[in-house]
């Protein structure tokens, strides 16, 4: 009796962690792709706003705060350093991990010495620095 | 063209740099560092086994089960978000609940070197979590800053206004005292005059000087 009551549990919890991924899986496609899309809008209600004024001169945009923001001058500047800076840290970040994986692959050196005593090195520092002791 | 349509086409292009950076380059990167994080405790358990540093061999339940659910962890990491379990918390609270509730009871029939090994696992495993979910969930960050946004501006409050409103409460509480006993005053005058009480010797002296 027990047993069917947790087998029944563990089906309820299933069946709801399992809609629960459908859900957040729509969802998350929805806000991946909606934030494509609420950009291609508000560029497009933007350019909308200043259709007809050709000036060289600053115009005031009459628009809600998302046209304003787009066409301000600093705004497009801070996205730009925004992406510049996230860059520089995802390279530092993205090489601190291959240094880890490729760190990882000395431990199977103990293992492959056992079935293989002659085993040779390429005799790269940490697995994946050049050796001091091969620059001219 | 003009200068602001350029900024237009500019901002157009920043957001969408953005996008692509955070969806192609930095999630993908936390998640690949994530379950790097998992393989390493993966490592760490067969190694402890290894050196014998539990008495569990390789065919131990407890090993095979740890082992297995770290596969699983590592096999669906790309699941493991805010919004997944906001909505099955939302879907179904109480079986969520009562599966978490199931597998405590279970833990506590397990041996004191097991539940070491389960802690160990636990701890880092809780940890890889907590800095993946830290730096791969915009919700959660909306989220935080929200929780934070009542904290900081108590703090706020306290280094900056919290003088100026003791002095403000210190006058007031001045005016209030100094207006109950102008009442406290004003009503033995009244009585003295009535003759209800009696002014005291030293008074008395007084008032004939």
């Amino acid at each position: 009796m027990a047993d069917d009551k947790i087998r029944t549990l563990e089906i309820q919890s299933s069946k709801t962690v399992e809609i629960a991924r459908a859900i957040t899986s729509v969802l998350s496609t929805l806000i991946k792709y909606g934030f494509v899309f609420g950009c291609f809008f508000y560029a497009y209600l933007s350019i909308k706003a200043m259709s007809g004024k050709a000036t060289t001169a600053d115009i005031n945009i009459q628009g809600s705060a998302a046209v304003k923001l787009y066409a301000n001058r600093y705004f497009a500047d801070a996205l730009f350093f925004m992406f510049g800076t996230g860059g520089v840290v995802y390279g530092h970040y993205q090489r601190r991990l291959y240094r880890k994986t490729t760190g990882k692959l000395k431990r199977l050196e103990k293992y492959e010495r056992m079935l293989d005593s002659n085993r040779s090195s390429s005799g790269l520092r940490e697995g994946y620095e050049t050796n001091p002791e091969d620059v001219v | 063209m003009n200068t602001q349509e350029l900024d237009i086409i500019a901002s157009f292009v920043g957001l969408i740099c953005l996008w692509w950076f955070w969806y192609y380059c930095w999630k993908p990167y936390a998640l690949a560092r994530f379950r790097q994080d998992l393989f390493d405790l993966r490592d760490q358990l067969f190694d402890s086994v290894v050196e014998k540093r539990y008495p569990f061999t390789f065919n131990s339940k407890i090993y095979c089960r740890t082992r297995e659910d770290l596969n699983k962890m590592i096999r669906f990491a790309h699941e493991a978000k805010p919004l997944n379990v906001l909505v099955a918390l939302l879907l179904d609270n109480q079986s969520i609940h009562a599966a978490v509730k199931r597998s405590q009871e279970t833990r506590e029939q397990l041996t004191n070197e097991e539940l070491e090994l389960l802690k160990f696992v636990d701890i880092r495993q809780k940890r890889s979590l907590q800095r993946y979910l830290l730096t791969s969930s915009f919700l959660l960050w909306v989220v935080i800053v929200l929780m934070l946004i009542p904290a900081i501006s108590e703090a706020i409050f306290m280094v900056y206004l919290r003088k100026p409103v003791l002095a403000l409460r210190a006058i007031l509480e001045k005016r209030a005292i100094s207006q109950f006993l102008d009442g406290v005053e004003h009503q033995a005058g009244q009585e003295y005059l009535l003759g209800a009480i009696e002014l005291q010797p030293s008074c008395k002296l007084a008032v004939a000087r």
